[in-house]
Parts: C-alpha cells; sequence; structure tokens
C-alpha cells in the first residue's frame, strides 16, 4: 500500500431499528396510538359517505343502512371510533399551550388554563351541536 | 444509602473479529454518588482495558458520552447508578448510528449535517470592526436563548424513530440550531438555511413524536423548534404564491 493509499475503512455495524420500538417506550406508544386514530376516523367517514349514498337510493336502502346501524359490529365499531376520537382530540388540546408558547402568543395565560379553556368549549360546542342535531 | 455491587451488562462489538455486537456483564462498586461513566471507567481500568467508549468532561457540557442506558438516551457522566438498583444495567450505543466499536458510534453524519445548516451567524454585509459590536436586547436574547444550550450529544437523534427509517432527515439538534440563528436579531441568514431546513428531508420530515425534548440533557426543546420552523415555512410558501402571482 503506499502512503497516499487511504487504509480499507473499517467495517461498522448499523444498528436495525426493531418493529417492536413502539412498545418500548410510553411517549411512542402513545405516539403510535395517536396516529392510529387516523385509521379509524378515516373508517367512520366511510360509514358515513355510504349511508348518504344509501339515502340518496330511496327509503329501503336507507331501512337496510339502518339496521346495519344497529347490528352489534357496527355499534361496537362506533363506540371505539368515538373512544379514538376523544382521545386524538384531549392529546391535540394538550399541545396548545406548548405551541401558543411558541407563536410567542398569550405569554401570560397559564398552561392549565389554556388546555381546560380549550377542553370546555369543545365540549359546550359539542353539546350544542348535538342538541341542535336532537332536536329537529 | 446504597453501597454494593451492581452488574453491567454492556454491548461489544470487534468488527475486525465479529459481525454483530454481543454482550458482555461486568459486577462493579457502586455508591449513592457513582454515575454510569465512573462504572465504565472503573471497568477499564480495573477489569478489561479493551472496552471502548467516548468521554471527555464527566460534567454534562462536552456532549461525548452519550449512550444507551436501559433503553433510553442519556448522558452517562449525569447518571446515577443508584437509580438502576438492583440492576442489571444495559449499557449500549446510542441507537441509530452506526457502531464502530463497542459504545462507539460513526457521527459523521451528524456532522455534516450540523454543517449544512450553518450554525454561525451570516449577515448580508459585515460591519467593519471601528463600527463596535452587534447589539441585542436581553429580550431579543431570550428568544434563542434555549436552543443555544445544545451541546451536539446526539441523544435527541437516539431518541427519534424518524432518523433510522429515514436517515436523510437532518434531524432534532441541527434543526434546532438552526433555528437558534434563525431567531437571532443579529443573523440574517434564515433564507440561506431554507434549503436545507425547509426541503422534504427537513421540518417536514418530523412527525412530531416529541421525544427528543424529553431526553435533552440540556432542556432544549428541538421538538418545538421543528414545529415554529414548520410554521415559518408554510407562510414563507404562502408568500411566495401570492409574489409570483403578483408579479404576473
Amino acid at each position: 500500500m503506499s502512503a497516499t493509499e487511504r487504509p480499507q475503512p473499517t467495517p461498522v455495524y448499523s444498528q436495525p431499528l426493531p418493529a417492536t420500538w413502539w412498545l418500548t417506550n410510553r411517549h411512542y406508544f402513545f405516539y403510535v396510538v395517536r396516529e392510529l386514530t387516523a385509521l379509524f376516523i378515516a373508517l367512520f367517514l366511510l360509514l358515513y359517505l355510504y349511508g348518504i349514498l344509501q339515502l340518496e337510493r330511496g327509503p329501503e336502502a336507507y331501512a337496510a343502512f339502518l339496521r346495519l346501524l344497529r347490528s352489534p359490529g357496527v355499534v361496537f365499531f362506533n363506540v371505539v371510533a368515538l373512544l379514538l376520537a376523544v382521545y386524538h382530540t384531549v392529546t391535540w388540546f394538550s399541545l396548545t399551550p406548548r405551541l401558543q408558547k411558541l407563536l410567542g402568543a398569550g405569554r401570560g395565560a397559564p398552561d392549565g388554563a389554556v388546555l381546560s379553556g380549550s377542553l370546555v368549549a369543545w365540549l359546550l360546542l359539542s353539546a350544542l351541536i348535538g342538541w341542535g342535531l336532537l332536536r329537529g | 444509602m446504597a453501597d454494593g455491587t451492581i452488574e453491567l451488562v454492556v454491548s461489544r462489538y470487534d468488527p475486525e473479529r465479529e459481525t454483530e455486537p454481543r454482550t458482555q456483564s461486568y459486577t462493579v462498586p457502586y455508591t449513592d454518588e457513582t454515575v454510569v461513566l465512573d462504572a465504565l471507567n472503573d471497568v477499564k481500568e480495573n477489569q478489561d482495558g479493551s472496552l471502548t467508549y467516548r468521554w471527555s468532561c464527566r460534567m454534562g457540557i462536552c456532549g461525548s458520552c452519550g449512550m444507551t442506558v436501559n433503553g433510553t438516551p442519556k448522558l452517562t457522566c449525569a447518571t446515577l447508578l443508584r437509580d438502576y438498583a438492583p440492576g442489571p444495567v444495559r449499557i449500549e450505543p446510542l441507537m441509530g448510528f452506526p457502531v464502530i466499536r463497542d459504545l462507539v458510534v460513526d457521527i459523521g453524519d451528524f456532522m455534516e449535517k450540523l454543517q449544512a445548516i450553518k450554525p454561525w451567524i451570516i449577515r448580508h454585509e459585515e460591519l467593519p470592526l471601528e463600527a463596535g459590536e452587534y447589539r441585542q436586547t436581553p429580550e431579543e436574547r431570550d428568544r434563542y436563548e434555549q436552543y443555544s444550550r445544545c451541546i451536539n450529544c446526539m441523544l435527541c437523534y437516539a431518541a427519534c424513530p424518524i432518523y433510522p427509517i429515514h436517515p436523510e432527515f437532518v434531524g432534532p439538534a441541527a434543526l434546532a440550531l438552526a433555528q437558534r440563528y434563525n431567531l437571532d436579531s443579529r443573523d440574517e441568514g434564515a433564507e440561506e438555511r431554507r434549503d436545507v431546513t425547509a426541503a422534504e428531508p427537513g421540518v417536514w420530515e418530523c412527525m412530531f413524536v416529541g421525544e427528543c425534548s424529553v431526553v435533552c440533557p440540556k432542556g432544549v426543546d428541538p421538538a418545538g423548534a421543528i414545529q415554529q420552523m414548520k410554521v415559518a415555512s408554510t407562510f414563507d410558501w404562502y408568500r411566495s404564491l401570492l409574489g409570483r402571482k403578483g408579479r404576473r
């Protein structure tokens, strides 16, 4: 080997990311759950779109759709989707105080007040929409 | 009062003899004040001189002694063994980086990324020395102060699950340092850095897992810096869209 020639590089070991990486730490786990909620919300919306399609096809098709909604499997799916949507919303709101600080706004408002304020506003709006829908 | 011995299960890798790492156990004495790095030094001095790892200052400022302790990226000079009693304690190299030997990882990729974001004050035109220093108010300094505490220890890269999947991702520390200079009132280089920070492997590769900010030993919030830059990058995009339309 001449003096100018570089020595062979020593082999390095590339550490693989284990498939179970998201189970190794609480934060990773809750992050992956938060991402997965999107899947259930998308499925719920597809079901909802299917309902609108059946409504357009006529009263019989719509009645069949309503029967489908009452089946235990679909009820179970809706409960799971609702819980995941609530989880997503709550974790999203708990990021609000942090993002507020990042954007340099509302320096005076304490984190707890921002979080509880957002949650109360969300519950009130949900209740108002729910009341409007059920009344009609 | 903890006084006794504890077992360390250390990851070993010799590139000349092995194709993948193995583990080796050592039993070391420890007291209330013993940190993981002290225990490794104890092994190297008294049991096995071949054990290889990086360290320098022993006081949490050089950023050399980052390793994975029981699955979490830690500065080993600031990690007390008593918190892991009765053991055993698993000590592995920083995740996400190629291993050169035992607990030493190749940091070349991070160094390149760090340089790419130009972590220094950029001026369109340098003032002559006679003009004096660039002045800054305490409020202006506060805007970037926390990001300037970064010691380049790379624990945030080890904590990031995106980095091993997309190795081209510029990553938490480099992006936080880019934001440190972007937020500095004396700096005019945000536009120059944008090619790196606003590109696909820049801020948009981040999924906001947030673990980088959790493991940072200096209280820096890289995840926050990246979200700030996403907002800035979005505004830039809209501005460029409007600018182009206006010229037509």
